[in-house]
């Protein structure tokens, strides 16, 4: 009887192989189109052989390095191979599994261990990830964070990424713009873990504060998830249904659910005229804009913030040393609406072209 | 002196005590019994102070006393050696004994090993503990384990000593001991109070007895007056029956269930053997001689690797529990009856009807709850099942109420053949002498055919007419004791002395 | 008669009939504390703020309610038979990432899409039932694992981009209403009387509770016990899958993320509905107060204005309070219960 059992479950675990190997067989087709850098590109596996043979660059051995698959981390790749392509420069570009700074740490160590020397990389957590830079950096290895920040003092080099408190401001300047400059706001905050969500509600508490006729009516906060994120904002709403004006929010999952809720809202006849902010540009956020139910969305600059990261490594690689005093590189931030639909990305394209051109003056120096 | 006086103690769906009253001197060995539920325990706890009674007063030395938790019982040296073992496993003998007192041997801040090891060491030698004081508890018999709890109390200082069911898990020898350490310990007046089910040692150890009966108090006797059938005549309310159930006429036809050859790797080899109409066949043997494991075999619950099990003559492919309930009726009550037998959350009607839902569906396929109700109380009517009600959920049953309901549910599902693993462990007299009516009335009334797994001696001479004895995976002898109309021509003595003979 | 036999003849007379015996009959039962607390809220929350009764807010939180009881039901499923399943979020964001891949990329229709997304979600509940029952594993360790597998097909399939392009059609049943009653609500109203009725009248209901009241027994009283353990988890997949979908047609949209906050609302949600955790238990009006009263507490919150960095701490302290009329309930239904053997004696 018992042999019977471990016959099973051998089998068992046969099958389990079997079907994984069916399933990676599968996943290599899927990331391969979304390469657009097409067949160099998609062979990352023999990068470092390959890496080796531009003589100029052989210290140079970049990383790109995303915590897990976002797509956001898929417009920063842009930016990424766009720096690629300019520079003929290889850079070994890897996403993790999941959010977790342990996950990050065992891959970024494998990485430094197989000679890997710069790294551009998104902090799982903006504490924990400052441990596994103190590791690397003394080892001549230079870090650049892209798209946050990790906690001060850190030994990153730079952070390029969007000011977030900058872009909060300019998002409320806009509702209240579109509100006509009085009426009543819903604040819309996403994870309150995140150090970030305390300067997003500084920026716009200090705007509404220059409004004598703007107030915040409502807060709400703690949201993780795009599920959480709907049941919240559609909370609020009907909490306010018959005084709120404007709604922001500073958070992706947020805007989502602001689209979605305020779109059904109308779409059910809703009479109520509300204006709404959001952030990133979600297909959602996007339509919704385009249908007249938000107002506009902060578009940040995720290609800036791959190419940039790239340029500054490779600048680091040269023998540039940063600044006194400087670290945080603003990547900048547009604002879309239904007018300019069609040309906000030229605008974001101009952003970071200005800011290479100052690139060199402003944070470098040999 | 400890006197109760009129104590009434009522739980949710029982009423536990009701106006008891019994004095208890010093230097007596005091016998507390009962079934199963009568009381007993109940009255231990409100002396300690685990309980407090609803009605009535404690006196000790002739001043009522309010205990409200066994502290307050520790502290006028009332001391409890409960029926369950409680020691820390992985600390040591000694530390196990002097548990409750471990801060009278600080000395600066640190605990004193040397002499609490010493004063130890004093009291395992008095409950005849041979196991070093530094040893950890975990690796420990039972019995050693319970002679620890002895002794803790012993190390009190006890004036009034409670001990329930102290001997469960001692062995004979241990258990003689124990009961010279009462006869001396009483000698020095310490009042003792022993709850048994065994009246052997209640006879030799006790002077007095109290009789307790579905929470009341039948009487207090000296020792000296009373024979053993008159304590059981209190216990149940009536006489109880002698053994010996008569003449079981078994069907002369061919065999009802058959096994051939049946082998398991490293267990059995081609055992085999048959049972006939309306039989009740014995399988006798010690826990792991392989009855119990054999009947696993049999229901499909275990695998065999040769070998075929014929029902009716036809060969039989039992693969589970499921076949052989409903391809070839044949039931199995567990000899675990908590664990393997019932589920306990659930209430009398759902463990009864379990194996019966096909049939008390209606046309669409809904089961029938009044159906369902109605088998259920049906079934208990004639098993006698005390509930309140049908929805009473099984946990909340004695013992040997349980019992008839995991045999209830087989009949309900019309098996002819069932196999009963130890139907009354844990049940208690009365309940006991009830189930071994009922399984002859199976056998010779209703003409089932019955395979009966017990390592109770004259429970097994008593039912079986032909009783397989067995020894390490293998039977090893068949003692019959069917004459003319499978009347027994032997008595209990013969037959248990062949059945051991085969053991030996 | 022995005393005991008059005693018990003399309770049984007692509890035929009567308003007192169909109080206690209502008091013994284990969902009624979660239905009061939940009332209690409700009516509490109609006070405090004039906004929560408009039919707008009334509309959202039962769509709320609704994904959070098939959410629930996916872990209730297999808490009956006293497992768990993990998983569970993982099911959900597959179904969500396959029905989206099939309307949005490969722009097949709804009625494509939604059978074939409900096939991998049951699949993938098979699965965990397949591989506990066979490998004989603990629940808790088999779904762990597949929580990581599906967790990443998601991830793979989606590369994180949420599937925007859903057709208006299968938007219905996550939006539209009957008279004002969202088709959601009505949806999840129906699989709980369905399900109340199995787990009382079929005799497949009654096998899942048994088998979850001792499996051992369950067995041994010629249940296939293998059999149910799989059927439970198939059905954790469908109604993990179930969810899923009903989510999609909510948001209109089929976000990856979908699922990642389902197992401690699938807990909650179960086990304050009456679900034992230890197995044998199941309660249908329970489980939908419960998931009404985790709903009423959130939006209650967001009513009250309350500050949002303390908002899980208010959160705790009502979550207490509504659970704490078990507690009354038990000693009421104990007192009761003894004052009838009292006035029986």
């Amino acid at each position: 009887m018992k042999q019977q059992q471990v016959k099973l479950i051998s089998l068992v675990m046969v099958a389990v192989f079997a079907i994984s190997l069916v399933l990676a067989a599968c996943a290599v087709p899927a990331t391969a189109p979304s390469a657009p850098a097409g067949g160099e590109a998609a062979s990352t596996d023999v990068a470092a052989p390959e890496a080796a043979a531009p003589a100029a660059d052989s210290n140079f051995k970049p990383v790109w390095y995303a915590p897990a698959p976002h797509p956001y981390f898929e417009e920063v790749r842009k930016g990424v191979e766009a720096f690629e392509a300019e520079t003929g420069i290889k850079v070994e570009k890897q996403i993790g599994p999941d959010w977790n700074q342990d996950s990050q740490n065992q891959r970024m160590e494998a990485l430094a261990a197989q000679g890997f020397n710069a790294f551009s990389v998104y902090p799982a957590d903006a504490v924990g990830t400052n441990g596994l830079y103190e590791q690397l950096t003394p080892n001549g290895i230079h870090i650049i964070n892209f798209g946050t920040s990790t906690a001060q003092p850190t030994t990153a080099s730079f952070a390029v990424a969007t000011d977030v408190k900058a872009a909060a401001m300019r998002a409320a300047e806009e509702l209240i713009a579109a509100m006509g400059g009085k009426g009543n706001i819903i604040n819309v905050l996403e994870v309150l873990e995140d150090p970030n969500t305390a300067l997003r509600k500084q920026g716009i508490d200090e705007v509404v504060a220059k409004y004598p006729d703007v107030t915040i009516i409502q807060e709400v906060a703690d949201i993780k998830s795009v599920e959480e994120a709907v049941q919240k904002v559609g909370d609020a709403l009907s909490a306010n249904i018959d005084k709120v004006d404007g709604i922001i929010a500073t958070g992706y999952t947020p805007s989502v659910a602001i689209a979605q809720v305020l779109s059904e809202y109308k779409e059910k006849g809703g009479d109520r005229t509300i204006h709404a902010v959001g952030i990133d540009t979600d297909e959602m956020v996007m339509q919704a804009i385009k249908d007249g139910v938000m107002d506009g969305t902060i578009v940040q600059n995720p290609y800036g913030h791959g190419y940039l990261s790239m340029l500054l490594l490779q600048y680091l690689s040269e023998g540039y040393t940063p600044k006194a005093d400087a670290y945080f590189v603003d990547a900048g931030f547009a604002f879309a609406t239904q007018e300019n639909l069609e040309t906000y990305n030229n605008d974001i394209l101009a952003v970071t072209e200005q800011i290479k051109s100052e690139l060199l003056d402003k944070y470098l120096e040999k | 002196m400890l006197q109760i006086r009129h104590i009434t103690k009522s739980f949710p769906s029982v009423r536990a005590l009701d106006d008891v009253s019994v004095d208890f001197a010093p230097g007596e060995v005091h016998a507390i019994v009962g079934e199963n539920g009568a009381g007993k325990s109940t009255l231990n706890k409100i002396i300690c102070g685990i309980y407090t009674p609803d009605a009535g007063e404690v006196r000790l030395d002739g001043a009522t006393i309010h205990l409200h938790a066994y502290k307050d019982a520790l502290d006028r040296k009332i001391n409890l050696v409960s029926q369950e073992i409680q020691v820390i496993p992985k600390s040591t003998v000694a530390e196990n004994i002097m548990l409750d007192k471990l801060d009278r041997y600080l000395a600066g801040g640190r605990i004193d090993w040397r002499r609490i090891n010493a004063d130890a060491a004093r009291y395992a030698e008095m409950v005849d503990l041979t196991a070093p004081v530094t040893q950890p508890v975990a690796v420990l018999s039972a019995a050693q384990k319970q002679l620890i709890m002895i002794a803790r109390a012993l190390s009190s200082d006890a004036r009034i000593l409670i001990m329930d069911e102290p001997t469960s898990a001692l062995t004979r020898h241990e258990t003689d001991n124990l009961l010279q350490l009462l006869r001396r310990i009483k000698g020095e007046g310490v009042t003792v109070i022993f709850v048994s089910h065994k009246l052997e040692e209640v006879l030799a150890v006790a002077d007095r007895v109290s009789v307790l009966r579905d929470g009341s108090l039948i009487g207090t006797q000296p020792i000296a007056r009373l024979t053993k059938e008159q304590i059981v005549q209190m216990m149940i309310g009536r006489d109880a029956r002698t053994l010996g159930l008569g003449a079981l006429t078994v069907d002369a036809g061919p065999p009802v269930l058959e096994a051939r050859g049946i082998s398991q790797t490293g267990r059995f080899h081609n055992v085999s053997f048959a049972l006939h109409r309306g039989e009740i066949l014995g399988f006798y043997g010690l826990v792991g001689s392989g009855r119990t494991e054999l009947a696993q075999i049999l229901i499909g619950e275990d695998r065999k690797d040769g070998g075929e099990v014929y029902i009716e003559g036809k060969r039989a492919n039992i693969q589970s529990m499921a076949d052989s309930l409903f391809k070839y009726r044949m039931g199995y009550v567990s000899e675990n009856r908590k664990e393997k037998g019932l589920i306990l959350s659930a209430p009398i009607q759902t463990n009864i009807a379990i194996t019966v839902w096909e049939r008390l569906r209606d046309r669409f396929g809904s089961i029938r709850l009044a159906a369902e109700t109605a088998t259920a109380r049906d079934f208990m009517q004639k098993l006698e099942i005390r509930a309140t009600d049908p929805g009473q959920t099984v946990g909340s049953l004695s013992g040997g109420n349980q019992q008839k309901v995991s045999i209830a549910k087989w009949l309900a599902a019309h098996c002819d053949i069932l196999i009963i693993d130890e139907p009354t462990i844990g049940v208690d007299i009365g309940a006991k002498e009830y189930i071994h009516q009922l399984i002859w009335n199976l056998a010779k009334v209703e003409g089932k055919s019955i395979i009966l797994i017990s390592s109770d001696m004259p429970e097994i001479v008593n039912l079986a007419r032909r009783i397989l004895v067995f020894k390490d995976f293998a039977i090893v002898g068949e003692v019959r004791n069917n004459g003319e109309n499978g009347a027994p021509v032997r008595g209990y003595d013969e037959v248990s002395k062949e059945i051991g003979q085969y053991l030996a | 008669m022995t005393q005991r036999e008059v005693k018990l003849l003399a309770r049984q007379t007692n509890q035929r009939g009567g308003v007192g015996s169909a109080l206690r009959g209502i008091l013994r039962r284990s969902d009624t504390s979660v239905v009061i607390a939940t009332l209690i809220l409700f009516i509490l929350f109609s006070f405090s703020n004039s906004s929560f009764l408009t039919p707008f807010n009334l509309f959202n939180m039962s769509r709320t309610a609704s994904l959070y009881v098939m959410v629930a039901l996916g872990q209730a499923i297999v808490i009956v038979i006293g497992h768990m399943n993990l998983s569970l979020g993982a099911i959900g964001g597959l179904t969500v990432v396959v029905a989206g891949w099939c309307m949005d990329t490969m722009g097949w229709s709804p009625w494509v899409a939604a059978p074939l997304a409900l096939l991998i979600g049951t699949l993938c509940g098979m699965f965990n039932g397949f591989i506990i029952v066979k490998s004989r594993l603990n629940s808790f360790i088999v779904t762990l694992a597949s929580l990581f597998i599906f967790t990443g097909l998601v991830q793979g399939i989606s590369q994180g981009f949420p599937y925007s392009n859903i057709p208006k059609e299968f938007t219905m049943m996550g939006r539209n209403d009957l008279m004002g009653v969202p088709f959601l609500f009505i949806f999840v109203v129906i699989v709980l009387i369905v399900l109340g009725y199995v787990f009382k009248y079929r005799i497949v209901g009654r096998r899942l509770l048994a088998t979850g009241g001792n499996l051992e027994a369950a067995r041994l009283s010629g249940i296939r016990t293998d059999n149910i353990i799989l059927l439970a988890h198939t059905l954790s997949g469908v109604f993990a899958a179930t969810a899923g979908l009903l989510w999609v047609s909510r948001m209109g949209s089929a976000q990856p993320s979908t699922g990642t906050d389902w197992l401690i609302v699938s807990f909650a949600v179960a086990i304050i509905g009456g679900t034992a955790l230890n197995g044998g238990e199941f309660s249908a009006l329970g489980i939908l107060a419960s998931a009404i009263m985790l709903t009423l507490i959130k939006n209650g919150l967001i009513m009250l204005n309350v500050n949002v960095y303390f908002e899980q701490t208010f959160l705790g302290v009502i979550v207490l309070l509504a659970v704490s009329v078990e507690s009354i309930r038990m000693a009421l239904s104990n007192r009761s219960r003894r004052s009838q053997v009292k006035s029986t004696a």
